[in-house]
């Protein structure tokens, strides 16, 4: 994150993000994500905002290294705490406190306006600074079902008593999560899967074909839809070994479970080595690619089911390049000085997808050489084959005439600072963490909410992604119908 | 309230006495106290769609077609309209303030469709969604009726599930009077699309 010009070489320092969070683990802006490069830096780095620039000032007089060194670090900021660097009228103490960025004047802390103005009470309309159920009714069925309520629905619900109307709540948003408006092809759950998936309309084929029909990324919605619905498992996006049928049926839009067969469930990766959008067809053939280590890939990973974005250094956490065996396997400089600083951590995480196909060799294979096994289509060529889509334990061995070091590159790897042995254990790190989880109410707080989550709505945000890894064992619905209780929802 | 007072005069249907203008700002009658959160959300695309079938009870893909055939919410004015165009544009979330063309593109759609639901009103006005019961002259002026009075309610109640307030209901039942003096002829029918039109592009409607 920080950045220190040493002589006429720049040198990245992406610890930094982690230095800070380990020096002030309670702020909002390292709970459930990775802090951003801007807190310290101009847009891009390296050019240092004030508030980095104040740090800079700070070890300068210090006479200290900037370095890994979490102690240091706290005492030379210890000064910084009283000051308002980005001068926006709040210190950077309560700037850290909140969440909020130190270093632009923009980014200010905001306090509840309910506590803050003397506004309440009552009107005709709406119950104000308190949990209003006529308001968080209305709002149900214009986020969720897609529409306002009819006149009758909301005099009738008005009548309830307020225990009875609270109850009414959860019912109208079961009632809601089951419309097209929310479930259906193109509705909600379906769109916040896109950055996920970022779908190119030029290459589709089947469904919407276009005129170059590559691609079906339907079937990565499919999961993604599936997994958020329905009491399922909202992890299944990153551990499903199964696919999911989309059909119409009245009208109704009904997601089914797949038995997992290969190529009869409609998804070519052997069911023992999948990872649900990690080693989907569009995943593999998009992101993967004709490359030879997953770079791209795992940057997509990161950015759609972590919120992290690996492109500007957020969120690194340094591997001992001893123990992750990051080298340069592909002959593209990464162990350059001044590219290792991040690549000895992006590395090792993508080695999980070693053997994991993208279309490298489609040529050979369609012209039948490395793949006896495509002679019987049903068994598409096993491990030992070069197949698209797949996993392949030759893959490194035909790489190797391009790049020689790169069948001594391993298989484990690590991820959010854990080891894993392949990929699975790579999907499971993290649709375990607290990111993931975090992202994953993120999401859908923006659509309830219409916005992120706000410096006085931290706690209630905080709970909800807590909760949905326990209370709600990462069922979608029920962390749902804890969100429309919350004040940021409910209090006009 | 005002009332009108309608006479025959040669062929023309005018009314005998000019009405009062209100001279009630925009919400006086509200009663309203402000809210402190000012937390609202934008209607995007899809949930205008959805909404002014629900409102209008007018058909989502038909209610407004560019050349006729393209969809104009789906297709056409999708991100004007506050959604993202993931498949066409890469944008893979959705804007975050509204565009230049997103008024245009709005009053277009609601514009559209309240044709769509006053030409069915006039055409049955027994069974009228909004317009229930309004009667027009033959050449298309508006017949004062308790009907008028009641479409002012009914389209409040179906488009914000409240009732109008009185300087709502005279805005609106003023509104004919400039309707009026601009184009006599079909006065009735523009008016039904101007109320429907005025109250659908609201901020009311806009924003929830």
């Amino acid at each position: 994150m920080i950045l220190l010009a040493t002589g006429t070489e720049g040198l990245g320092r992406p610890f930094g993000p982690e230095l800070f969070c380990r020096a002030y683990p309670d702020s909002p802006s390292c709970k459930g994500t990775q802090l951003s490069c801007a807190y310290c830096h101009q847009v891009v780095p390296p050019e240092l905002n004030p508030f980095g620039a104040s740090i800079k000032s700070e070890y300068t007089q210090a006479n200290e290294v900037f370095d890994n060194n979490e102690q240091v670090f706290r005492d030379v900021t210890r000064n910084l705490l009283s000051q308002d660097s980005d001068s926006d009228g709040f210190s950077n103490q309560l700037e850290i406190e909140q969440g909020t960025l130190p270093g632009f004047k923009a980014s200010v802390p905001q306090s509840n306006r309910c506590q803050s103005n003397a506004t309440s009470g009552e009107n005709e309309y709406y119950k104000l600074c308190q949990y209003d159920s006529d308001y968080a009714y209305k709002k149900i069925w214009n986020v969720v079902c897609g529409e306002p309520p009819s006149w009758d629905e909301f005099t009738s619900f008005k009548k309830l008593a307020p225990d009875s109307k609270l109850v009414a709540l959860k019912q109208q948003l079961e009632k809601c999560l089951e419309t097209e408006h929310w479930i259906g092809k193109d509705g909600v759950v379906w769109e916040i899967g896109h950055y996920k998936i970022r779908p190119v309309g030029s290459v589709k084929s089947g469904e919407d074909e276009s005129v170059i029909g590559l691609v079906d990324y339907y079937d990565d919605y499919n999961i993604f839809v599936y997994s958020q619905i329905a009491g399922h498992d909202a992890r299944d996006v990153l551990l499903a070994d199964y696919g999911v049928k989309r059909e119409k049926q009245s009208d109704r839009t009904i997601y089914t479970r797949l038995t997992p067969v290969r190529l009869d469930d409609g998804i070519v990766m052997q069911p023992e080595y999948r990872a649900g959008l990690l080693t989907s067809f569009w995943t593999l053939g998009f992101y993967l690619n004709y490359t030879a280590v997953a770079r791209v890939l795992v940057a997509q990973a990161f950015n759609g089911f972590l919120g992290i974005s690996l492109a500007t250094l957020q969120g690194l956490g340094t591997v001992d390049p001893a123990e992750s065996h990051f080298e340069d396997y592909d002959d593209k400089g990464v162990t350059k000085p001044q590219c290792a600083e991040c690549h000895r951590t992006i590395d090792p995480m993508t080695y999980p997808f070693r053997n994991y196909n993208g279309l490298t060799g489609s040529t050979q294979v369609l012209a039948g050489k490395n793949a006896e096994g495509l002679k019987d289509i049903k068994r598409l060529g096993d491990q030992s084959n070069l197949t698209p889509l797949s996993y392949s334990k030759t893959r490194m061995e035909y790489l190797a005439s391009k790049y020689p070091k790169i069948e001594q590159m391993p298989e484990e790897g690590y991820v959010l600072g854990q080891k894993v042995a392949n990929l699975r254990e790579w999907a499971s790190v993290v649709a375990n963490s607290d990111q993931f989880a975090a992202q994953t109410v993120k999401d859908y707080w923006k659509v309830l909410m219409g916005h992120e989550p706000l410096a006085y709505e931290q706690e209630e945000f905080e709970r909800a992604w807590k909760n949905l890894k326990t209370v709600h064992q990462y069922n979608i619905n029920g962390m749902l119908a804890e969100l429309i209780m919350t004040e940021a929802f409910g209090v006009p | 309230m005002i009332v009108y007072w309608w006479t025959l005069s040669g062929c023309e249907i005018r009314p005998k006495e000019p009405p009062v203008k209100p001279n009630v700002a925009a919400g006086q009658d509200l009663k309203a106290s402000l809210s402190s959160m000012n937390e609202v959300q934008r209607r995007r695309s899809q949930q205008l769609k959805n909404s002014l079938a629900k409102i209008l009870v007018v058909d989502k893909q038909g209610m407004c077609l560019e050349l006729g055939k393209h969809p104009c919410i789906d297709q056409v004015h999708r991100v004007f309209l506050g959604s993202m165009d993931a498949y066409n544009a890469s944008q893979y979330q959705n804007p975050s303030s509204a565009s230049i063309g997103s008024v245009g593109a709005l009053e277009r759609v609601v514009l559209s469709a309240c044709i769509m639901r006053a030409g069915m009103d006039l055409l049955n006005p027994s069974q009228g969604v909004i317009f229930k019961n309004i009667k027009t002259s033959i050449d298309g002026r508006l017949v004062e009726d308790p009907a008028i009075d009641e479409s002012i309610k009914t389209l409040y109640r179906r488009a914000f599930t409240r009732e109008p307030t009185s300087s709502e209901i005279t805005h609106l039942r003023n509104m004919y009077e400039e309707i009026y003096k601009t184009e006599p002829i079909a006065a009735g029918r523009n008016w039904m699309v101007l109320s429907c039109f005025s109250v659908l592009t609201s901020l009311e409607m806009a924003f929830f």
